[in-house]
């Protein structure tokens, strides 16, 4: 298979499923509510040393959002809802409760694209928001009930901040993925932001990595004793002659494309979008093929074979 | 009730005969209620007994009773002789077309009350959930506690595109309660929680008493003069007050009719912010945490 004369490895990615939350971070204009969205999702490239995998989701109007403000929706990946409660209390209160004329709102189920047989139960969880970050206003907060929603308003020194009560962690998928691997890093670099920023135009997706792209991809162990990634030789280029390589001959460098999705159909559809943006335009014809990271199968329980996934 | 179990319950219309537009007494409307009605069949309808001053009376004798496509929906006439109409009521809607009597949706838990034209006093008492509108004004005490109940509104939403009467919201414990126009003396007397609106006037000695909660004033003229003793020696004054909230709440507003303009120009605007009740009470008693907001010129 070829997408713009690039070849397409019968291989697939192999991903998890993984629990996400999902809110609507508002401010007085979209420059401090992006500030704010990009400080609550820091730090949160792989769950391998992080303790979530988070990313912007889309840019919100004025009428999108709950209080009509500009927003930005983000989302975060955990294994449970536990441990997502917690690194969102601790994100949210330091990153966001901190910044500038910003409110954090459930971002619900909305958004959604279709949907397939693939797909895991949402089976929504309640995690606690503001339920719990509330405290910070020593005894000062007050709640509000909107309709079935709650909020609590939080005194500040620049007035109040308003966050929703709870908000739900769904079921969805971690770690779709797909590699361009390419003849010159330069060619790869823009290959890679290409695809990168189509995806990011994609409702129920994110990719999580600095600027979307991956250019350490781990795989699971290592030599080393009480390491639970190393790198992934079978495609660095300078290992070529010493590992069993999944490089092409001439590839000099391999960029990974990490994708977390709210289902199969979002990771599906943005693995989709984004090979076709990376094997189409500036330098594409130094892409040499595109490739997926797996662990043999036996790992994740959700399988994009990259043949199906572009037919 | 879930809204698959509404669509099984049947509609009805009520067309007033004679006995009820020149009968006499209080009618109890709590067998009223579009919930029960709907299940039963039109036949059983007609025979059901309504309590019209000391008698009691098949619906037939005061009703010609008409099937509706509508599921779950009730229509009846109104007059302010009615007490206690949709009394505890879950689901479907109810539409009086006129006044909608006393008590109007006491301890409603469910579903909408629809009144085309007034209503008495107690409207909503002790509601807990579920919407009311009113298309005119009420008497006073709307979301106020039903007989010996302590609490008044405890939820849901009552909406009042008139004026309304004194004591609005009396100990309301939670929802929220909108008047479009006026409110007579203390509104939000003895407030514990929750969310009242008045959309005009200056009403007196709002929230005396009051624990918590929230009582918006729309009227722009309301603070006309920041000097004068008002709200009155319960509050104090907070000064200019802007927050995001106020979006969320006169947006709230706007969907439900009771705007005349974009609420995200109105929450930008300036608004006076009054703490209270701060007069004494209980010792150790934290007071303050209710809150007066005005919106001024």
């Amino acid at each position: 298979m070829q997408v713009h004369s690039t070849p397409i490895d019968d291989d697939f990615a192999e991903a998890f499923g993984m629990r996400y939350v999902r809110l609507i971070i508002t401010a007085a204009n979209p420059n401090w509510a992006t500030i704010a969205a990009r400080e609550a999702t820091g730090f949160a490239s792989s769950i391998i040393a992080c303790d979530v995998e988070a990313g912007i989701e889309s840019t919100l109007t004025e009428d999108q959002t709950p209080d009509g403000r500009p927003g930005i929706s983000i989302l975060l990946f955990g294994f449970t809802k536990d441990s997502l409660e917690g690194s969102i209390l601790k994100r949210i209160g330091q990153c966001v409760l901190t910044c500038a004329t910003t409110a954090v709102f459930d971002g619900g189920s909305s958004m959604e694209i279709s949907k397939s047989e693939h797909d895991p139960e949402p089976d929504p969880q309640e995690v606690s928001l503001g339920e719990k970050l509330r405290f910070f206003g020593d005894g000062y907060q007050k709640s509000k009930a909107f309709e079935e929603q709650r909020i609590w308003r939080i005194p500040v020194m620049e007035g109040e901040f308003v966050i929703q009560d709870k908000t739900h962690a769904r079921r969805g998928i971690a770690g779709g993925n797909f590699l361009i691997q390419s003849k010159c890093p330069q060619a790869g670099l823009l290959a890679a932001e290409r695809a990168v920023e189509a995806i990011s135009n994609l409702p129920g997706v994110i990719t999580p990595f600095p600027g979307g792209i991956a250019r350490s991809g781990s795989k699971v162990g290592s030599k080393y004793e009480g390491l639970k990634a190393s790198t992934y030789d079978a495609f660095c280029p300078s290992l070529k002659s010493r590992v069993e390589t999944k490089c092409d001959p001439e590839t000099q460098c391999v960029y990974e494309i990490i994708i977390n999705g709210v289902n199969y159909e979002a990771v599906r559809n943005a693995s989709r979008v984004g090979i076709h943006a990376a094997c189409e335009g500036e330098g594409s014809e130094n892409i040499l093929r595109i490739s997926a990271g797996n662990y043999g199968g036996n790992l994740g329980k959700f399988h994009f074979k990259l043949h199906e996934v572009l037919s | 009730m879930s809204q698959p179990e509404v669509q099984n319950l049947n509609g009805y219309r009520f067309i007033a005969k004679d006995a009820f537009l020149q009968g006499g007494g209080i009618i109890d409307g709590d067998v009223l209620r579009p919930d029960e009605i709907g299940k039963l069949t039109p036949k059983e309808v007609q025979e059901l007994l309504i309590r019209q001053g000391r008698e009691r009376l098949p619906l037939k004798e005061l009703f010609e009773i008409e099937e509706l496509d509508s599921k779950g929906v009730l229509e009846i006439p109104g007059s302010p002789r009615f007490k206690t109409l949709g009394m505890k009521m879950e689901a479907g809607q109810l539409v009086v077309h006129g006044h909608g009597g006393g008590f109007l949706g006491q301890e409603m838990k469910g579903g909408e009350i629809l009144v085309q034209g007034d209503a008495g006093s107690h409207v909503g008492a002790s509601m807990i959930s579920g919407s009311i509108r009113i298309e005119g004004s009420v008497g006073d005490r709307a979301g106020a506690p039903s007989g010996s109940n302590k609490y008044g509104q405890n939820g849901g939403k009552i909406i009042i595109e008139g004026d309304a009467g004194d004591e609005t919201g009396f100990n309301m414990r939670r929802g929220l309660l909108a008047v479009k126009g006026e409110c007579g003396k203390v509104p939000g007397y003895g407030l514990l929680a929750g969310t009242i609106y008045i959309g005009k006037g200056r009403p007196t000695l709002p929230g005396l008493g009051m624990v918590r909660g929230t009582i918006l004033i729309g009227d722009k003229d309301a603070q006309a003069d920041p000097e004068a003793d008002w709200p009155g020696a319960h509050t104090n004054d907070g000064g200019l007050f802007t927050a995001n909230f106020l979006r969320l709440l006169y947006r709230m507003l706007d969907q439900e009719g009771c705007l005349e303009e974009k609420p995200e120009v109105i929450a930008g605007q300036a608004h006076r912010f009054y703490s209270g009740d701060h007069l004494p009470k209980k010792p150790g008693q934290p007071m303050g945490r209710g809150e007066i907001i005005v919106r001024v010129k």
